[in-house]
């Protein structure tokens, strides 16, 4: 489904605020795939997806999704393949919009817009249905602009948004950090249950070493913008939290991590 | 009636723009100033192409088309060019100002002999006025402009606009091409100006280059003041409170025409009317503030309801019959473009003429004088206010005004005055043939004379340099006969250039002097004549004589003067009021030419040219300057309004507010009221104050100069330098000067400049020092500060240098350039051991004498001063004079010149009575004890603090 190689890129190069973020990715991911994302600050698991969505074009490398090269394509015409959640729920809707109204916008995605009125009552049962999934009682609110409504709300609405026409890619950037633990584990279970259902190839960075494990087949582990560890679905069959940690710890004796690293680690998950 | 159906309907055609303004502010977040240039493009486009033949229709929809060029270009610039979207805006707004110049040709296009749109219209009117019925069709229209908006509101394609608007980084990642839309944005939202634009054209008959002027806030004034009359955020509310806005913003505007505004604070009106919207739609959302407005609402509206009931009375009061008289009160209208020389004139004349044909304001006539003050947009609300007011008959003075005035009244008789050409704006095809109720005076400057002027002074004439502003319809109009009378001539070639500012003139005028030529040769052109005097400057300079059209400009150091005199024009605008009056109609009433030629010369350039003029070239000119600089006038203008002119202007003229001057002038007045001048010599005296402000008081000084006042009173002396520098002519009489000498105005009391007398009021520093002596024995050091700028200033301190070595003093002197320096000086004087402070004549530091006095008082420092009324600032002790006697007697010396005194005759004198003014208190309050020799010639004692 998407192939990378050999990926780079440097932000702000030639100044004091230089930052070498993605230092040569490599890595393969099949359709069905779940991948998920761990590591520290900065190590560029965000950059890693802006990568892939196109938010920027990349120095060095090569970015394939389904055989096609999509190295030089700017973001608006990948968003056809991959759709994606930012952490931030707010910038994921159209907040001065209605919910029918963007979930119609979502339904477009990468679809040319028409000098023409789509959102018919046919289109506005299906969104309907759709938005009944979410079992938060918004079904008669079709009609409210975005705005009125909660964060964990708003994010519930975002992933709908972007499975609503099934993605060749979804890619989930710590969508859950920004809600509070209630909402954040309804929003998981949406997650696994929309991804569950389509078969999406997936990837979500995450900062939860619980969701690490559970979810998804593939764990990659990032730092200082490389690919250092990579565990498997048998691997991680055998792990918990302490296990990855140990696993760290590991790392650390080949001298990959730091000790403040690890700290880190730990103070985090 | 039609005033409000006419704010109704531009109203509607303002709408279009306003729904364009809400796409791109409200939709796509983006406050897009182009607009206020292709709401001209618009305009400039549909008219052009109407001129042209194009169906009126189908010039609309291809000024959408031109407006979205527009847009696109700005999209462009903004997306591509990551330049942020206002100053995109104004970039392409400044460059399309050049492409509206170039697609019309010229500033202004008019439609008057061409259809409209509206024309469409006028064959299913069932019987209702123009404006009511265009209201009708307008309205539906509107309906219609609203559904679209609305329906494509709603279309993918504007969902997609919407959520670009709302968040550009959601649009994207629903694979939307951000930067495409934002262009699509604004090429829609420009179109839909642009289409305003080319409407607005077609209903008032003209495009006008500075139309779009002022665009952008309009629109956003009428979606702010739409949003918070409706609440609601439906899409379907929103589009239509556009529209709303539009249209309420039009009917303010006409509202406070009505109440008899002056148009020049439309502006204002408009930026306070959205700021109280603003703030009162930011109070309705706030509860507590909501909570407090409620409690003081009733206070609040009975302040509106008093203001409205008072207008209202004040309006009927005004407007209620007059008293009945036998004879018909006429209304006479008078609408002039601007202030400016030739118009002036002009209406001048006609006034005065009204006056000899015996209709006489109050009486039998009710003359009404409106001026747009140079704004087109202002002309067609003062247009629409005398449409509803009922006048008999409307006098416009230039071509814009008349020019917009033939579209809009077609019932009233209209008389146009000072048009160059009136069948350029489709006033008619001939003398005899034209609008019905429309006919006039004209005339334009014969080219071919003002050449062949200039040839029998520069016989080797070759080259002739010409400056002009291609935005103005009038200079184009003129430029082009002089390229046609060159061109015929065959032999001399003419470099011209294009200015479109006064800042330009002086630089254009160097360089074309530059081009080998013999002559400037000027044709009619208001910023060109307005600017001459940056002309003037190269044109003597170069030695390179200088011919116009305009006989003003000849004393500014023109050479040559071929025109009109603009008093013709009035003369025979009146006269033909007199018969449309009478009961002719207009349109058996032909155009006519003015009548009155000047020909002018400066025989004084001539001399600083070296040019060699023979008496027999200039033997027919009326207009003649002397190589001494007398004139001889034989035009009829001066022939007309001089003598008839009875009451005598007076500028009096201050420099600042400072005490002695405002004394002078409070004695000046009184004694003028005393002696009842006003009436025994008819005399109307205007006051002038530069604020203490160089650059005022040089525009102070020229308009004294410019608006021929017939003497000139001036206290202070750079009053007196100012107006010295200025003019050399009208009789000026000057009094609070300290040494009219060293000013440079006279060599002695006798030898002056011819036309400047008055008194010199020398500060008594002799006796003052002498007093301090008597006061103070011990002292030793003298602190003084003063402007070394005034010339007045550094006399006094002369003369103190010279007499504190006589008495024994150590002067120190400390410099202040403006009132704020003054402080400081002081200070920096405390700190060198000052016994006595010491100030005389110096208008700066007078300024700020209270808190010298008071700063220097807590020091127990005593202060001296030359200014008698000093004492009551706080002051120690004064010599000087008390300054209302100074203005009464500068009075005596005017009344020696109205009585028919030459003033180079009247020698100029001291005037200064010595007076002593004792502030007994402070002086007890400092424990210094003065001697009883000292307190009896004291003249006033202040005895409490």
């Amino acid at each position: 489904m998407i192939k990378i190689t050999n990926l780079h890129k440097k932000f702000n190069e030639g100044t004091f605020d230089e930052v070498y973020a993605l230092r040569g990715i490599d890595v393969e991911i099949k359709d069905g795939d779940f991948i998920t994302i761990i590591g520290t600050n900065g190590s560029g698991k965000s950059t890693l997806l802006n990568a892939i969505s196109g938010s920027f074009i990349a120095d060095k490398g090569k970015i394939e999704v389904k055989n096609k090269d999509v190295t030089k394509k700017p973001d608006f015409k990948r968003a056809k393949y991959i759709a994606r959640v930012f952490q931030n729920p707010f910038l994921g809707t159209a907040p001065g919009m209605t919910i029918a109204e963007n979930l119609h916008l979502a339904n477009m995605r990468g679809k040319s817009r028409k000098l023409w009125i789509s959102l018919d009552n046919k289109h506005k049962a299906f969104y309907r249905e759709q938005i009944a999934l979410l079992e938060m009682q918004l079904e008669d609110r079709m009609n409210n602009v975005i705005g009125t409504l909660s964060g964990g709300q708003r994010q519930a609405i975002t992933l709908l948004m972007s499975v609503i026409q099934k993605p060749d890619v979804l890619l989930l950037d710590e969508h859950t950090a920004a809600l509070d633990p209630k909402s954040a584990a309804q929003l998981i279970r949406l997650t696994k249950m929309f991804i569950e259902r389509d078969k999406l190839t997936t990837i979500m960075i995450t900062h939860s070493m619980q969701q690490a494990i559970e979810l998804g087949n593939r764990t990659i582990m990032m730092h200082k913008g490389k690919i250092i560890e990579e565990i498997t679905i048998k691997e991680k069959a055998m792990y918990n939290v302490d296990d990855l940690l140990d696993k760290f710890a590991n790392i650390r004796k080949i001298e990959k991590l730091t000790p403040e690293l690890l700290n880190e680690f730990r103070n985090n998950y | 009636m039609e005033l409000w159906f006419g704010a109704l309907n531009l109203g509607i055609l303002y709408s279009l723009m306003a729904i364009g303004s809400l796409l791109t502010y409200k939709i796509l977040n983006f406050a897009d100033i182009t607009v206020d240039g292709s709401f001209t493009t618009g305009a400039a486009v549909a008219a052009i192409l109407i001129t042209m033949g194009v169906d009126p229709s189908l010039s609309l929809i291809i000024a959408f088309f031109a407006g979205m060029i527009t847009g696109i270009a700005t999209g462009i610039v903004y997306t591509w060019l990551r330049i942020s979207g206002l100053l995109a805006g104004i970039l392409v707004m400044i460059g399309l100002y050049s492409i509206n110049l170039h697609v019309m040709g010229k500033s202004n296009v008019p439609l008057l002999q061409f259809p409209t749109v509206f024309n469409y219209f006028d064959p299913y009117n069932p019987g209702l006025a123009n404006e009511v019925w265009y209201f009708v069709c307008l309205s539906v229209f509107g309906a219609i402009a609203w559904t679209a908006t609305v329906l494509f509101l709603k279309t993918d394609l504007g969902l997609t606009l919407r959520s670009t608007g709302n968040n550009p980084e959601m649009s994207k990642a629903t694979g939307v091409n951000v930067d495409f839309i934002y262009i699509l944005g604004l090429a829609i939202s420009n179109g839909l100006v642009a289409l305003a634009g080319g409407f607005v054209a077609q209903y008032q008959g003209f495009a006008d280059i500075q139309m779009g002027i002022g665009t952008l806030m309009v629109g956003l004034a009428s979606v702010i003041i739409g949003e918070t009359v409706f609440k609601s955020k439906s899409l379907s509310i929103m589009v239509f409170s556009a529209i709303v806005g539009s249209i309420l913003y039009r009917l303010i505007i006409a509202g406070a025409l009505y109440a008899g505004m002056n148009p020049i604070d439309l502006k204002l009106l408009t930026s306070v009317f959205v700021l109280l919207t603003l703030f009162l739609s930011k109070v309705s959302n706030d509860r507590n503030q909501m909570q407090k407005f409620k409690k003081n609402f009733k206070w609040i509206a009975i302040g509106l309801v008093s203001i409205l009931l008072i207008s209202v009375s004040y309006f009927l009061y005004d407007s209620s019959p007059q008293k009945k008289s036998q004879s018909k009160v006429y209304k006479i209208a008078i609408v002039q473009f601007a202030e400016n020389g030739l118009l002036d004139v002009t209406r001048l004349a006609f006034l005065e003429e009204l006056k000899n044909l015996k209709y006489i304001d109050g009486e039998n006539a009710k003359i009404v004088y409106r001026n747009a003050h140079g704004d087109i947009a202002t002309v067609n609300q003062i247009l629409d206010e005398i449409e509803s007011g009922g006048y008999d008959i409307v006098l416009t003075i230039s071509t814009p005004v008349t020019q917009a005035a033939i579209k809009k009244l077609t019932k009233t008789p209209i008389i146009f005055a000072t048009v160059a050409n009136p069948f350029i704006i489709g006033a008619g095809t001939s003398d005899r043939d034209h609008l019905p109720n429309v006919t006039g005076v004209y005339g334009w400057v014969e080219a071919d004379s003002l050449l062949q002027l200039t040839k029998s002074f520069v016989p080797n004439l070759k080259n002739a340099g010409l400056l002009y502003d291609p935005g103005q319809s009038n200079s184009v109009f003129n430029y082009d006969m002089m390229k046609k009378a060159i061109a015929n001539d065959g032999k001399v070639k003419l470099q011209a250039m294009t200015i479109n500012s006064s800042s330009e003139v002086q630089q254009a005028a160097q360089t074309i002097a530059e081009k080998n030529i013999q002559a400037f040769i000027l044709t009619p052109d208001n910023i060109v004549y307005s600017a001459f005097d940056a002309i003037a400057k190269v044109s003597l300079h170069k030695k390179i004589p200088t011919f116009l059209a305009d006989v003003e400009r000849l004393k500014d150091g023109a050479f040559g003067v071929y025109g009109h005199d603009y008093t013709a024009s009035g003369i025979q605008a009146a006269r033909m009021l007199r018969r449309i009056l009478n009961g002719v109609n207009p349109k058996s009433i032909p155009f006519e030419k003015y009548n009155s030629i000047v020909k002018g010369i400066n025989l004084k350039t001539a001399k600083l040219m070296n040019i060699p003029v023979k008496p027999e070239q200039y033997s027919d000119f009326n207009y003649i300057i002397k190589e001494d600089g007398t004139i001889i006038d034989k035009t009829l203008k001066h022939e007309f309004l001089s003598n008839k002119n009875t009451s005598k202007k007076v500028a009096l003229f201050m420099f600042s507010e400072s005490k002695p001057l405002m004394d002078s002038r409070d004695g000046f007045i009184a004694k003028v009221k005393e002696l009842g001048l006003e009436k025994k010599y008819n005399l109307i005296i205007d006051e002038k104050n530069a604020q203490n402000d160089y650059a005022i008081g040089q525009s102070v000084a020229n308009d004294i100069v410019r608006s021929k006042y017939d003497y000139i009173v001036t206290f202070s002396t750079i009053a007196l330098q100012l107006c010295a520098k200025a003019n050399t002519e009208i009789p000026h009489i000057f009094g609070t000067v300290t040494d009219p000498f060293v000013a440079g105005i006279a060599k002695t009391k006798a030898d002056h400049q011819k036309n400047i007398t008055g008194i010199s009021t020398f500060q008594p520093i002799e006796s003052t020092l002498k007093l301090m002596r008597k006061v103070f024995p011990n002292a030793k050091t003298i602190g003084m500060v003063w402007n070394p700028a005034e010339a007045n200033s550094e006399a006094c301190t002369e003369r103190t240098r010279i007499f504190a070595k006589k008495f024994g003093f150590e002067l120190v002197e400390a410099n202040a350039t403006n009132a704020n320096e003054v402080h400081e000086a002081v200070k920096s004087l405390l700190g060198k051991k000052i016994d006595i402070f010491f100030t005389s004549g110096d208008v700066t530091v007078s300024l700020a004498v209270n808190s010298v006095a008071k700063l220097l008082a807590d020091k127990n420092i005593p202060y001296f001063t030359n200014t008698f009324s000093d004492v009551e600032s706080g002051a120690f002790m004064t010599v000087g004079a008390d300054y209302q006697e100074v203005g009464a007697e500068t009075l005596n010396i005017l009344i020696r010149v109205l009585d028919g005194e030459k003033t180079e005759n009247i020698s100029i004198e001291n005037f200064m009575p010595e007076k002593i003014y004792f502030n007994k208190a402070l002086a007890e309050k400092m424990k210094i004890q003065v001697s009883d020799e000292v307190l009896k010639s004291v003249s006033k004692v202040r005895t409490n603090l």
